[in-house]
This record gives structure tokens, C-alpha cells and sequence, in this order.
């Protein structure tokens, strides 16, 4: 429970992906997030377009050493809300082409229901790969600069990206020194007899409780303390901020670009024909020879 | 039959992981009942690590651990065979209640622990856990309360409008009231002043002295010199020896395991050093040394 991996952790690898810019690789992960969403028409295209982004990110997941474990390890902890788009696109009466079965008092259930979830459920599974990805290549600190060089801009129209970037990197930095309080409470609790694993709902929450007081407690001395150090060693929010670490763009960046800007072209090409081109399908069938749905 | 025996056991942080890290090398010892044994060792040594093996917090990833008729232990062969030679069940290996009402736990700042409205429903929160009835566990709470030297008009009272030493006896009551018959404490002592860690390391004495077995972790030499019966020594995640705290601070080699001479011994050496010509090897309290030093000046 105290080392939950649905944030993702850091793993101190040296791969290629781990030396790459962060600014790339959080900008590939939010073109590759919107890629994962756009439109491929009927069913045949759009599961043939997400297999073949499943085998690139498994690939970068490969490259980059990132733990399978884990990432299925977060995956097991949506299985409510599968459960949830299970009934509401198939189980309740819903609108379809391929029928799979008619009962007599008119209810009715289709493979469109099924192939719906599945499309869906897949979607998720990039979404979170990808997050994955960034998370345990990249440290959170290095997020936060990207983070803070996007944002950089926005002080033309006088928004304050330094103090947003300190509140990212304070909330960062702070969830391995919560998740190790919170750890340390719940042995103390453990030792007064509490389980945290056993019961059902009512004890669950009172045991959670036997947490989250203590853990909310020393939060609040703990920030107080924070900003009291802070304030004493000068930090002033509207000063101009240098920057321990400062960012380069390799030629190993731009091999990525163009790699991941290559993938990122042919599905938003293959989302353009299957939206416009009629017969695309027909296409798709021709070469693959898979029934069209 | 000892309280409590160490067997062979070995615990690594992060198994598997690219920065895994063996927090205990093959330690072996026994404890005995009635014993006040102070674990001492360098920061990293494993003595935290070694504790909470004690009530099944972390299980040893090879050897066991055994408390009164529990094994702790994450090493399957070891369960297996245990199985079959003390006829356990699995559930033995996985179910620790039992075990943590006879050993109790208090961490580092052990004020972090309370969380209810007031201090005696705190206190009354181990033993309700450990089965007693509200009755029963009032009068727990209450007979622990008054041995940390809390008295009634604070019952009521929240946990968290009450000073850092209360709040830390307060804590240590919510420990003792489920009355353990091993009480292990880690540090207790840190971040308290002289008086209040005064107060606290008497009421450990107290409890020791009503036959509960003590387990302190610490890094103060003056207090194991004072307190403890024995002494057990980590160093570098491996068990050194266990001795008695004078034969630890007569031994030449302290500072291999980063220890602090106690200000006694220290004082001690000094003379040895300056060349005072009694014997003074023997004197192992203030008193023996004061006459020790009085019989040179003929008085």
C-alpha cells in the first residue's frame, strides 16, 4: 500500500530514454495522449492503429528498462472501472450494427458494445504506458523544469510560472517523504493492533482514519516549517530564479523528434483517410484480409 | 528457553530492484526474559530494521525470528519446513494480532501515532483493538496513564493541544496499556530535554522493573550505561557480540563501531592517560570511583 505505483517511481537506469531532453519527452507524451484519441473510423482500423502504437510504446517501454511489474501493477487497480464501462456499453440497451443476441422481451446485445469497451479499455492502457514511461525515465525534478519551460511564455501576460513550478516541484518532492511518514504511522498503527488489509467497509474506514489524522497532521507542521526555513534563507517569489540544472537539446533529441513526430504523422494520416476517404476500409480489408467491422 | 531468539536472519530492502540493500546480514542472538538490552550501532546499521522483526512489521527474508512460541519469517523453505516439524499453519505465519498485543512498539517520535479526539479514547485504542471491552480498556488506559504521569483533568483533552513531552508519554501509554510483555522502544528519548527524557527513561525502568523485557534502541552511551543490563552491538547490518555495558566500555575497540565513550569512561581514561597511579579498572560507578580516588588522598 505505502509503495502504490500509480504515480509511477523513478528506476535509476541509464538508457537512452532516461538521457533524453524532458521537455521532448513530456511533449511526446502529450502528442502521442492526443494520437491515442482521435478518430480511425470502423473497428478494423482503429484496433489496427492502436496495435501498431501498442508495439511502438512497448518497444520505447523495452528500450527504457521500464518494469512491466509495475506498470501492471497500476493497470490492476482500474479493473473497477472497467467493470463500470462494461455494463454501461454493453450490458445496458444500447444502439449497435452486429447484433450477437435477441431476447423476447426485446433486449438486445451487440458486438459494437464489446469492441466499444475493448477500444476504450485499450486507450487507457497507452494513457497510463506512457505515463509510465515519463515517470520512471525521468526525474520528477526534471519534469517540473520542463514543466516551468513551457509555461515561460506565459509571463508576457504577467502569470507567475516560478512560484506554479516551485508549488509542481514542492508537491513532488514532497510524495516520497509522505508515502515514508505515512509508512512509519502505519507500523505504529500496525503495532496497536490495527489491519489495515482485513475487514470490510466500516472498519476499513476506521482504520484509514487511524492514518490520515496523524498523516494531515504532521503535513501541516511540516509545510509551516518548510515555508519558516524557506523565508529564512531569503527565498523571495518574484525574484528572478537561476536554475541548478540547465537543459540541453542533443542530437539524440533530435533522432527522437523526428522518430516519435514520424509516428505521430502516420496516425494522424491514417485518422484523415479513415474520417474522409471513403473506401479506406475496403482499402485496409484489400491488403490485411480481415473482415471489416 | 530464551524470550526472544534471533536465527540466522538475513533482510534485504527492495528485493530484486537495481537498489536493493541488505539491512541485516545473518544475525543470530538470544534474548532472555527480564532483560533490558540497549541495540547499539552506527546510523544504518540495522538495529531499526532488526526490531521490527520482533511483531511481525518486516519478515526476514531468510532465518527466522522467534517471540515467546511466534516465528517471524518471510523465507518459505523455513515455513515449510516449520510446518512440518511444529505442525503450523500458514495462517500462523501471516496473522500477527496475537503477537503485537504481546510485544509492543514504540517508534521515534512516537507522537506522530495519536489521532483521536481525546487522550484516553487514544489510549484505550490498542487494547479495544487487542479484544478487551470498553470497560476493561478504560481501566488500562487509565492505570497506564497514571504510570506516564498523566492525571485526570487531561483525559478529556485533545491529543494535539498538549505539549511535545505529554504528547509523547501519552503515546507511550497508548504502547503500555495493552500491557506487552516485551516492550521495545526505538529512541525515545530523541528530541526531549534533560528532564523529560529523565521522566521517560524512569518509567522505562519502572516497567522493567515489573518484569516487562526491554528492547532500547539508542545512540545514547549514558543511558545504556545507566539503564541497560546488556548490550548488543550492529555494525555494517552484522551482529558484533553481546556484553554487558561495562565490559563494552572497558574494551579498547569502541570506536570501531562509531560509539561515544559515556562521559564516565571517559573520565576514566583520562586518569589512566595522566598516569593516576590506583587501580582503577574495578570502579565501574561514580561511587567506586569516588572512594576509589578518596583512598589516595588518605580519607
Amino acid at each position: 500500500m505505502a509503495n502504490s505505483n500509480i504515480l509511477g517511481k523513478y528506476s535509476p537506469y541509464n538508457t537512452i530514454i532516461h538521457r533524453l531532453d524532458p521537455r521532448f519527452k513530456l511533449f511526446s507524451l502529450i502528442l502521442l495522449m492526443v494520437v491515442t484519441f482521435l478518430p480511425y473510423g470502423n473497428y478494423t482500423n482503429r484496433f489496427l492503429v492502436l496495435g501498431f502504437l501498442t508495439i511502438i510504446i512497448a518497444l520505447i517501454m523495452i528500450i527504457g528498462k521500464v518494469s512491466f511489474k509495475s506498470f501492471f501493477k497500476s493497470l490492476s487497480s482500474m479493473w473497477v472501472m472497467f467493470i463500470f464501462l462494461l455494463i454501461f456499453m454493453f450490458f445496458l440497451p444500447n444502439e449497435g450494427k452486429y447484433l450477437i443476441y435477441q431476447f423476447e422481451n426485446g433486449y438486445t446485445l451487440y458486438y459494437d458494445g464489446l469492441l466499444n469497451v475493448g477500444h476504450v479499455i485499450l486507450r487507457l492502457i497507452l494513457m497510463v504506458a506512457l505515463t509510465i514511461i515519463l515517470t520512471s525515465t525521468t526525474l520528477p525534478m526534471d519534469i517540473t523544469y520542463a514543466l516551468e519551460w513551457y509555461l515561460t511564455p506565459l509571463r508576457v501576460v504577467k502569470f507567475p510560472t516560478q512560484i506554479v513550478s516551485l508549488t509542481i516541484s514542492l508537491a513532488l518532492r514532497f510524495i516520497p517523504t509522505l508515502l515514508n511518514e505515512s509508512n512509519r504511522i502505519m507500523n505504529a498503527q500496525k503495532s496497536r493492533g490495527v489491519d489495515y488489509n482485513r475487514g470490510f467497509l466500516m472498519s476499513k474506514i476506521r482504520s484509514i482514519t487511524t492514518l490520515i489524522i496523524p498523516l494531515l497532521v504532521s503535513c501541516f507542521s511540516r509545510s509551516d516549517e518548510l515555508a519558516i526555513a524557506m523565508e529564512a534563507r531569503g527565498y523571495d517569489p518574484y525574484k528572478k530564479r537561476s536554475h541548478y540544472k540547465t537543459l540541453h537539446f542533443t542530437y539524440r533529441d533530435l533522432l527522437a523528434i523526428i522518430f516519435i513526430l514520424l509516428v505521430a504523422g502516420i496516425m494522424i494520416t491514417a485518422s484523415c483517410f479513415a474520417s474522409y476517404v471513403p473506401g479506406f476500409d475496403d482499402f485496409l480489408n484489400s491488403i490485411f484480409n480481415i473482415p471489416t467491422w | 528457553m530464551s524470550l526472544i531468539n534471533f536465527n540466522n536472519i538475513s533482510f534485504i530492502y527492495n528485493k530484486k530492484d537495481p537498489n536493493h540493500y541488505d539491512a541485516l546480514k545473518e544475525v543470530s542472538f538470544n534474548i532472555e526474559k527480564g532483560d533490558f538490552i540497549a541495540l547499539v550501532g552506527h546510523t544504518g546499521s540495522g538495529k531499526s530494521t532488526l526490531v521490527q522483526t520482533l511483531n511481525g512489521l518486516l519478515l526476514p527474508t531468510s532465518g527466522y525470528t522467534k517471540v515467546l512460541d511466534f516465528y517471524v519469517t518471510g523465507d518459505k523453505e523455513i515455513i515449510k519446513k516449520l510446518k512440518k516439524e511444529k505442525r503450523l499453519k500458514s495462517k500462523d505465519f501471516k496473522k500477527f494480532s496475537n503477537l503485537r498485543k504481546e510485544v509492543g512498539m514504540v517508534f521515534q517520535f512516537p507522537e506522530y501515532q495519536l489521532f483521536s479526539e481525546t487522550i484516553i479514547k487514544d489510549v484505550m485504542f490498542g487494547p479495544l483493538n487487542f479484544g478487551m471491552n470498553e470497560k476493561e480498556a478504560k481501566e488500562k488506559a487509565i492505570e497506564a496513564l497514571n504510570e506516564v504521569g498523566i492525571d485526570e483533568s487531561y483525559y478529556e483533552k485533545s491529543p494535539f493541544e498538549i505539549s511535545g513531552g505529554e504528547k509523547r508519554r501519552v503515546a507511550i501509554a497508548g504502547i503500555i496499556a495493552s500491557s506487552p510483555s516485551i516492550l521495545v522502544l526505538d529512541e525515545p528519548t530523541v528530541g526531549l530535554d534533560p528532564n523529560g527524557k529523565k521522566e521517560i527513561l524512569d518509567l522505562i525502568k519502572k516497567i522493567h522493573e515489573k518484569g516487562t523485557t526491554i528492547i532500547i534502541v539508542t545512540h545514547d552511551m549514558d543511558v545504556v550505561m545507566e539503564y541497560a543490563t546488556k548490550v548488543a552491538v550492529l555494525k555494517d547490518s552484522r551482529f558484533i557480540k553481546m556484553v554487558t555495558p561495562n565490559e563494552l566500555f572497558n574494551s579498547k575497540d569502541l570506536s570501531n563501531y562509531s560509539l561515544e565513550i559515556p562521559s564516565f569512561y571517559k573520565f576514566k581514561r583520562y586518569l589512566d592517560e595522566f598516569g593516576f597511579k590506583n587501580d582503577i579498572s574495578n570502579a565501574n560507578t561514580i561511587d567506586e570511583l569516588v572512594d576509589v580516588i578518596g583512598e589516595n588522598y588518605g580519607k
